[in-house]
């Protein structure tokens, strides 16, 4: 049986990090089938142009969800802009979700900040129930798994926002 | 029947729970790489792993495997067709409970929508 015909209707959401993304695959807006985290020190581009063709050689994804990069600068930048190309030339729909789209959705329960919407996501979500990331201050980094609350994040806006259209 | 996306929920079902794949190979009694192996489709699942996923993640096999399920009952159904074509016409008791053992299959078919 073909890859194609193996699954239909997926989800691939994904968000750069400073050294990779972080991804999660959605049937249904609160039905992740599969999650985590890809990051590469060296030879990054190359090592994650890979990573994400194998997740597509995988799961088949129907739609790729992203977040506007267009302001982004540098790796994450290039980075996105080649997924999107990537999910593109294999007939996939591509959505780009601003900021302020996401918070809209997600301010009706009261969620603005990543970590807000981070927290709404863990109490919707039992599968990411464990794995809350750390609050992000001025002396703290962004915590890795931030990435995999991001993309999921742009998964939930796009079921919202195709629901409501 | 639910629609699924998915041929197996195994590894979906995996990381819901947070379990690495040797922590459900111990729960099941196997090796990692064989849990691997079931999740990719490499291999066929056995009736252990079957048997065991529904008692640990506590949910019906069809839930976890609806590809098998729903490839399994094809071929039953497509085997059972030729059975009958081949009893039709006889009129002895054997083959009669036979063919009515056989009619019954359509009927016990659950829908898949893999």
């Amino acid at each position: 049986m073909s890859a194609a015909s193996r699954y239909k209707g997926l989800v691939l959401a994904a968000h750069p990090t400073s050294r990779g993304f972080g991804w999660v695959i959605f049937e249904g807006p609160l039905a992740p089938v599969d999650w985590g985290i890809a990051f590469a020190k060296r030879a990054r581009n190359q090592r994650l142009f890979k990573r994400f063709e194998r997740l597509l050689q995988r799961y088949e994804p129907a739609v790729l969800a992203l977040e506007h990069f267009e302001n982004r600068t540098g790796a994450s930048h290039r980075l996105c802009r080649m997924m999107k190309h990537i999910a593109e030339c294999r007939g996939m729909e591509t959505q780009v979700f601003t900021r302020p789209a996401i918070q809209a959705v997600f301010g009706s329960v009261g969620a603005k900040t990543r970590y807000e919407i981070a927290e709404v996501i863990r109490t919707q979500i039992d599968a990411f129930s464990h794995r809350m990331p750390r609050k992000r201050t001025l002396i703290v980094n962004a915590d890795p798994k931030q990435a995999l609350f991001d993309a999921a994040a742009l998964a939930l806006t796009y079921f919202s926002v195709s629901r409501s259209s | 029947m639910p629609h699924k996306s998915l041929r197996t929920y195994l590894r979906a079902r995996r990381r819901e729970w947070g379990l690495s794949q040797d922590e459900l190979a111990e729960l099941v009694g196997t090796h990692g790489s064989v849990i691997s192996d079931y999740e990719r489709e490499i291999h066929l699942i056995s009736i252990r792993m079957l048997i065991a996923a529904e008692l640990i993640f506590g949910v019906t096999g069809t839930d976890l495997f609806p590809a098998l399920y729903r490839d399994i009952q094809e071929e039953v159904c497509i085997a059972a067709g030729r059975l009958y074509a081949r009893l039709e016409g006889r009129t002895d008791p054997h083959s009669i409970k036979k063919m009515r053992l056989i009619s019954g299959i359509p009927g016990r078919i659950k829908p898949f929508d893999v």
